[in-house]
Parts: structure tokens; C-alpha cells; sequence
């Protein structure tokens, strides 16, 4: 009996004895530890693209060009010039870039790269497809490469905040039978701030300083590592930061905001990027496809109140562009709720007494879908017009926007552009060519629309093509292809030592690890 | 039939059941409405692109040529590719199955640690006051939805308290000990590094503690129930009678008996564990099998889907091997066959 007792004993004291003094990241150097809602599933630049996977290449690789703030700045390119048709793009590089190896990010490393995504046809390349080949790109000299695309583009240099320079002796060295894939995909191959450290898959990731990065630090105090740290429970993100096990949570939950900021030492921030909701309705549709119920259908939609009951600060939307939004047009006749007006609007259709059933389609147990059908089953109840509440796993969802039939009335649909260009947000969710996706999933068609976003995509003049998107935009707005809803705030937890964040509204939850500074850190 | 011949013929039955397994879950994968393609090709991608895609990952072809050629994969170690993250299934699995097999072992010790001598206690103490605080307590543990227990239990013990982590498998600014097993703990001290297996226990214990909970009041109520039996069995009432200790009664025959019961419901609770360990690995962010069959299957995702389940399969079919095993040795009366 005394035996088991001192076995107990020891096993407790084993449990407990390491715990009580022990202060994270009093270990010596800049660790930041970040917990990350997103696991990092794969980096190779050509095949993976999300926000967790886009953090881990901006610290792995350089880009081009590199999103700071709301601008697109150079990061690899030095100068550049454009044909004055948008057709021939020509980037000088600036020469004391280098790999990790040392070998120099020239020419050839750039066309190597551009040419390996379009061969692997992976997430980041439909930027580029219908734009350029494989022959498109050409290596002038060493620092020198050329960019001959197959139709004018004027957004082309926001597309190259995607494409990640990786080094082609380590590729080719790795190459195997499908193109360095899989090396790639948990293997760095590049010349960014930080080089890899530990890599434990779907628990955490080390991206370690590279002390004489060739592009230089912001601070001093720059992190000397980072720890990737997978937390996918805001619960967990919120006792971590109070723990001061972590620095910075990336998706702390609205709820827990007050109590965040109610410790001295941490501070939320909170930013609107350009993570968009909105329901689609089909155009193509039985009933959507009228105009005025379409229009009746969005000023049933009670805004007013949405604000007070998501669960996250949101703004609504002014149209089909947010605010914030390079070139968005603030002065829009967009509809508030307003039920005479919808009633006038539903006279004007084949149901003015409405009798209709549509179907609002939302992703399974996602409450922040769910609310604004509730508020428009509530005010389409008002124009006697009863709305079908349909929950659906989101790839069924995806697959039901492959065609105009399969389409639903209504559909939820979170959409955030690509690059920092009108084009990203509005070709893809309005062009009729664009059918097929999710983002496009109201069926839209307006040939001249189709008309005004082909043609700035051509247009190299800056002025003429925010005319071009301006017209487009009134025009957008007045067929009411979809309900705008709002555009969702990005909350950020941070400990107060960590200083020079800075806010992407393009991608707004990939953090730029290169610019921050870890000053007086607790120890 | 003896015990060599009995288990050759069950693992050779392993076959046929994992051919239906597999059969029955590609079946159902591929039938299922949704777009996993479209999904992993990203919102603004091309018809083209997804239509590569689909080349390239063998979907264009004909359902019957993509399950024999998954199958023949299996066979050689090719468990397939997600569409989703293009990382290797057998890779991934190689990962998240020791995280998983470690918590829910972890689990069961603990479910079994504290249920079978309170199972006792209750049976000895029937309708009295022991019995009454450990039905009270097993209907509190089980009563109270495991994610919930979990943010207490984090709550208290990590951040109030501060004696254990609040997630994770291991210390995140030290390097885990070397695979061996892929379970910490057991690698921990088949290197002799007991400070390793400290920082891995203590890792382990708040989620293999919310993890038990579930199956600890299974294992106190089916101990209880057994005990009681026994008890009430002649032989015992004979054994009092000669004047055989109570404690070797209990020990020597009464429990022998009642692990037939207890073995049972240890190998079910093996398996609800396993499959349930989702909400604590979500929790205390274990990097677990659970977690990787939520994601798979919200994204459709073919391969780690089929990965996962035969994998499963083959844990299950081994545990109830093991359990029929265990039957015998506990009785020698227990005839294989």
C-alpha cells in the first residue's frame, strides 16, 4: 500500500513539477508564437493558396511584387514598363536579391517559376489563365524578364503579389515525376525573410530569421522565429493569449473582444478588409430572374438590425463594392428595408400578391448565414412570399453553382478578391463568362457590363479604366444581381510588446511576420 | 481450434471485410452530391483548371477503374492523395494516428483506472452511501457535453492554475522526443528521457482526463452490474461459507468473472473514443486523426475520407481480435473458434 502511495506521489509531482515556474518564452531570442486558426497544408507556391498557406510564403518567398497596406509594392522588381496596349510588361530585378543558397533570384528564376504554376494549373494560376502560356514569359538577361501576355491585361502587376519565385536547382534537384510537387509541398525552395525551422504537420510551423536577408529587416527588433501554432478553438486562442502562451491570435471570437481588451496587456484590433457577404440570387431563375423581385427581395432585407445581432462588427455594404475598395463608387441608389417599396416592386411582377416559395441556401451549422435568411424569411413573410430555409454542406453547395439550373433562388456566398485591382472583384462574380463558380453563382449577364470589365481589362490608361469600372458598378447596382450584405471586420488579438502590424485588407489575415518588432517582450 | 489457427483466420478475414468497407465507402464518397474539385481548385478557378484537375487526379475515369485502382494502391502502400492539400494520405495518417491511438489508450487507462475500482466499491456498498456518491458523480461526468468539461478544465488547470498546458502534445519550444512508436510517452521512455515523458504526460493528461470522462460512467455501471452478479453467483455464497477471505474472493474470482463484462465494454469504448476524440483534439488543438476526419469530410475529400475509414477498420477488427483473445485468457473455458 505505502508502495502505491509513493507511486501516486511520483507521478503527480511528475505531472505538475515543470509547470509552476515555467514562463514560455523566456528561453532566450524573439520567439513569437502565433496561434493560427489554419493549419499550413501545403507551400508549394504553385498549388497552395489560402490565408495560412499565403503567411507561410510571404515569410518563405519573395514575390514580385508584395501587398503592403492597401498598395501593391515592388518586393523583387526594381523597375518596370508597360507597353502602352497592357500587352508587354517588362520588370527589371533588382540584382542583390538571393535564395537561401545564395544563388541569386535572376530572370530565369522568375520565368522557372511563372512557368511551373501554369504547367501544375493549381489554385493561384487561374490569374493568369486565358492570359498567358508558357511562352509567355522570357528571361531578357540576368535581371531582365519580359512578360509578352496573350491579351492585353492592366491588372496584370496585382496578380504577381501570387507569384512566389522558387529556386530551380532546388526544384530540379527534387524534380520526381510530378514536377517538384511533392518536395514542395513541405519543403521551402526560397529567398524570403525567414527560412523553415521545425515542420510538424497539423500541429506547428517554425519559419526562422535569416539574419542578412538581402531585402533587409524593418526593425531590429524583428522576430528571430516565429511558431506557427494551430488553434482552431477560439476558446483556445483566448486562454492562450491570456496564459501568455502566444502572442498574437489570429481569429479571436467577437464574444471574447471586451474580456481581451479588459487585460492591459493585450489589445484587439479590429479592421474591415474585403471578405464580402452576400446572397446571390439566379438570374437565370424562375423567379429571380425578375428584375423587380429581385429588387423587392432585397428591401425586405432588414439591415438595420444585423449589425446588433452577428456575432462579429460588421459593415453593410453600399453596393456591390466595399467602400474601402480601390475605385468603389460611394454615392450608389442601393435599397435599405423599406417594405412599401418592396411591395411596390413585387406589383410589378407576375406575383404581385406573392404565393412564391424560394430556397435560401446557407452552409450547414453556420449561424452568420443563417441570421440574414432568418431576417429575409421574416420580411418576404410581409410580401406573403414564403422563403425555404435549405442548410447544405459546402461543397454541395459549390457543386449547385456549377450551372444556372442547379442554381438556388438564393445563396450565401462569402467572396474576397484575389488582387488588389476592381478586376478581382468585380469580373469574376459579374462577367457572364465567369458562370460555373461560386463566386458567379447569381447567373449574372448584362452584355454591357461583360463589355465595360473586358474592356478595362485592356485599357492600360488608369483614369479610363476607373471610368470604365464606375459605369460598371451604376450598372451592376441597378440590375440588383444579388443582396449586398456587408463586409465582415478581421479581429486580430495582440500582446501589447508586438509593434508594427499593420492592416491588409486584401489579405487580411495573412500577417507580414517581416514587419513586425517584439519590444520588451515579458520575460 | 487453437489460438495460431483462430487468429490466422481472423486476420484473413480482415480482407474480404476491408474490401466491403472500402467497396461501401467509395460507393457513397463518389454518389454524394457536392464539388470536392471545384472546392479545391479555389472560388475563381476555370472550368479548365478544375477539368486538369480531375485528370489529374484520376476522377475523369470510370468509377470502377478508380476503386480498383485505389485498391490496387492500398495493396502497395499508395493510400492516396488529398485533392484538397495534395499531401499524401498514408504521410498524414502516419501523423495523426499515434496522436490519437496515445489519447484514447490515455483515456481508457484512466476510464479503467478510476471506473473499475468505483464499479467495486458500488457493488460492495450497494444502495449505500459509497454506491450513491459514485452513481452521483459518474451521472455528473457524463452528464456535461465533453467540449465543455474541456474549456473548464483548460480554463482552470491551464490558465487559473497554470499546472498544465493548455494544448498542444508536447512542449512547442522543444523538439518532441524521436519517433519511434509515434506515441510520445512510449518513445519518451524507450529512450530512457524521463524529463520527455513528463512534458508528454503532462501534455496528455487534461484531454486523455476529458476524453475518459465519457466512458468512465460505462465502465463503473457495467463493473458495478458484474460484480453484483457474481456476487450473487453459488460459488461465492459457497467460498464465504468455507471461510475464504472476502478480498480474495473478490480479487480471485468475484473479478475474474466480471472482466468478461468489463473487456466488452472496454473494447466499445475503445472505439467511441477513438471516434469521438474530435471535440477534445479540437479543444486542446492534438494534432489527432478526429480532427483530420472532420476536415476531410466537410471538404469531401476523397482519399484521406477512404484513408481514414479503412484505417478505423482495421483498428476496430484488431481491438475485437484482441478482446476475443483476452476472453480466453481470463477463461480458460473460452474456446476459440
Amino acid at each position: 500500500m505505502m508502495r502505491k502511495g509513493w507511486f501516486l506521489l511520483a507521478l503527480l509531482a511528475l505531472l505538475i513539477a515543470p509547470a509552476g515556474a515555467r514562463v514560455i518564452w523566456a528561453q532566450g531570442g524573439n520567439v513569437l508564437l502565433y496561434g493560427g486558426n489554419q493549419d499550413i497544408d501545403n507551400i508549394d507556391p504553385a498549388t497552395g493558396e489560402n490565408y495560412s498557406i499565403n503567411a507561410a510564403l510571404l515569410s518563405l518567398y519573395d514575390a514580385l511584387f508584395i501587398v503592403r497596406g492597401e498598395n501593391a509594392e515592388p518586393n523583387l522588381v526594381d523597375t518596370w514598363e508597360v507597353s502602352d496596349d497592357a500587352l508587354v510588361w517588362t520588370f527589371n530585378l533588382k540584382p542583390q536579391a538571393r535564395f537561401h543558397d545564395g544563388s541569386p533570384v535572376n530572370a530565369e528564376a522568375v520565368v522557372y517559376s511563372f512557368n511551373r504554376a501554369l504547367e501544375l494549373a493549381g489554385p493561384p494560376t487561374y490569374r493568369w489563365s486565358g492570359i498567358a502560356d508558357t511562352s509567355s514569359a522570357v528571361a531578357l538577361d540576368e535581371d531582365t524578364v519580359q512578360f509578352t501576355l496573350l491579351q492585353p491585361f492592366a491588372p496584370f502587376i496585382g496578380t504577381l503579389t501570387q507569384l512566389f519565385i522558387v529556386n530551380p536547382a532546388i526544384v530540379e534537384a527534387n524534380r520526381g515525376d510530378d514536377f517538384g510537387q511533392s518536395y514542395l509541398r513541405t519543403n521551402a525552395a526560397g529567398s524570403g525573410p525567414f527560412r523553415q525551422g521545425r515542420w510538424e504537420i497539423g500541429n506547428l510551423y517554425e519559419f526562422i530569421a535569416v539574419e542578412d536577408y538581402w531585402g533587409g529587416w524593418a526593425s531590429p527588433d524583428h522576430p528571430d522565429s516565429v511558431l506557427w501554432l494551430i488553434q482552431r478553438d477560439s476558446a483556445t486562442q483566448l486562454n492562450s493569449l491570456l496564459a501568455r502562451q502566444t502572442h498574437i491570435a489570429d481569429t479571436p471570437s467577437g464574444q471574447d473582444v471586451d474580456r481581451i481588451n479588459a487585460d492591459p496587456g493585450l489589445s484587439v484590433i479590429e479592421n474591415f478588409g474585403y471578405f464580402v457577404n452576400t446572397l446571390k440570387m439566379n438570374n437565370q431563375g424562375r423567379y429571380t430572374s425578375d428584375i423587380n423581385l429581385r429588387k423587392a427581395i432585397a428591401h425586405a432585407m432588414n439591415y438595420d438590425v444585423l449589425p446588433d445581432i452577428q456575432d462579429i462588427p460588421i459593415q453593410i455594404m453600399p453596393g456591390p463594392t466595399p467602400l474601402n475598395f480601390p475605385g468603389a463608387v460611394p454615392d450608389l441608389d442601393v435599397p435599405t428595408y423599406d417594405l412599401d417599396r418592396a411591395r411596390e416592386y413585387l406589383a410589378q411582377t407576375p406575383w404581385p400578391n406573392g404565393g412564391i416559395t424560394l430556397d435560401y441556401v446557407y452552409v450547414t451549422e453556420f449561424t452568420r448565414e443563417e441570421i440574414p435568411g432568418l431576417l429575409l424569411l421574416e420580411g418576404l413573410a410581409e410580401l406573403n412570399i414564403t422563403l425555404n430555409m435549405i442548410p447544405m454542406l459546402w461543397p454541395d453547395m459549390v457543386a449547385s453553382c456549377a450551372s444556372p439550373e442547379t442554381g438556388p433562388d438564393i445563396i450565401n456566398i462569402y467572396t474576397q478578391p484575389a488582387y488588389l485591382d476592381m478586376d478581382a472583384h468585380l469580373y469574376n462574380q459579374y462577367h457572364s463568362g465567369q458562370w460555373g463558380s461560386y463566386n458567379s453563382c447569381s447567373f449574372y449577364s448584362n452584355p454591357e457590363v461583360d463589355r465595360l470589365l473586358d474592356t478595362a481589362r485592356v485599357t492600360g490608361d488608369p483614369d479610363i479604366r476607373t471610368e470604365l469600372y464606375n459605369q460598371a458598378q451604376r450598372l451592376i447596382a441597378a440590375d440588383q444581381p444579388s443582396v449586398w450584405m456587408y463586409s465582415e471586420s478581421t479581429l486580430i488579438a495582440l500582446n501589447n510588446c508586438i509593434q508594427g502590424y499593420v492592416f491588409r485588407p486584401l489579405e487580411s489575415l495573412s500577417v507580414l511576420f517581416q514587419d513586425l518588432a517584439m519590444v520588451n517582450c515579458p520575460a | 481450434m487453437n489460438l495460431r489457427y483462430y487468429l490466422l483466420r481472423r486476420l484473413l478475414l480482415l480482407i474480404p471485410l476491408l474490401i466491403g468497407l472500402t467497396l461501401l465507402t467509395f460507393t457513397v464518397s463518389r454518389i454524394l452530391p457536392g464539388d470536392p474539385v471545384g472546392l479545391a481548385a479555389g472560388p475563381q478557378s476555370t472550368p479548365e483548371i478544375r477539368e486538369r484537375l480531375r485528370v489529374q487526379f484520376g476522377l475523369d475515369q470510370p468509377l470502377p477503374v478508380q476503386y480498383i485502382s485505389y485498391i490496387a494502391g492500398l495493396f502497395s502502400g499508395d493510400w492516396g492523395q488529398s485533392l484538397y492539400s495534395r499531401r499524401f494520405v498514408a504521410d498524414d495518417l502516419r501523423v495523426y494516428f499515434p496522436a490519437t491511438l496515445e489519447l484514447t489508450l490515455f483515456a481508457i487507462l484512466i476510464a479503467s483506472g478510476l471506473g473499475i475500482p468505483a464499479g467495486i466499491i458500488s457493488a460492495i456498498y450497494r444502495d449505500k452511501l459509497p454506491d450513491q456518491v459514485v452513481r452521483v458523480i459518474a451521472l455528473f461526468f457524463v452528464s456535461f457535453p465533453a467540449f465543455w468539461l474541456a474549456m473548464i478544465f483548460q480554463s482552470i488547470l491551464g490558465v487559473s492554475l497554470g499546472w498544465f498546458p493548455i494544448g498542444k502534445r508536447y512542449d512547442v519550444l522543444l523538439a518532441p522526443p524521436a519517433t519511434i512508436t509515434g506515441l510520445f510517452t512510449v518513445d519518451a521512455l524507450l529512450r530512457l528521457d524521463f524529463s520527455a515523458f513528463g512534458i508528454a504526460l503532462r501534455h496528455l493528461f487534461t484531454p486523455a482526463l476529458v476524453l475518459s470522462f465519457g466512458a468512465l460512467a460505462s465502465v463503473t455501471r457495467i463493473t458495478r452490474a458484474a460484480v453484483l452478479e457474481a456476487l450473487d453467483k453459488d460459488y461465492v455464497r459457497m467460498e464465504r461459507a468455507i471461510g475464504i477471505p472476502y478480498r480474495v474472493i473478490l480479487t480471485k474470482y468475484v473479478l475474474r468473472s466480471a472482466f468478461i463484462a468489463i473487456i466488452t465494454v472496454l473494447a466499445l469504448e475503445f472505439g467511441w473514443l477513438m471516434a469521438g476524440a474530435v471535440l477534445v483534439e479540437t479543444i486542446f488543438d492534438y494534432p489527432g486523426l478526429g480532427l483530420y476526419a472532420v476536415e476531410s469530410s466537410l471538404r469531401l475529400d476523397f482519399e484521406p475520407i477512404m484513408g481514414i475509414t479503412v484505417l478505423y477498420g482495421i483498428v476496430f477488427s484488431l481491438v475485437n481480435i484482441a478482446t476475443d483473445i483476452a476472453y480466453g485468457i481470463i477463461d480458460p473455458r473460452i474456446r476459440y473458434g
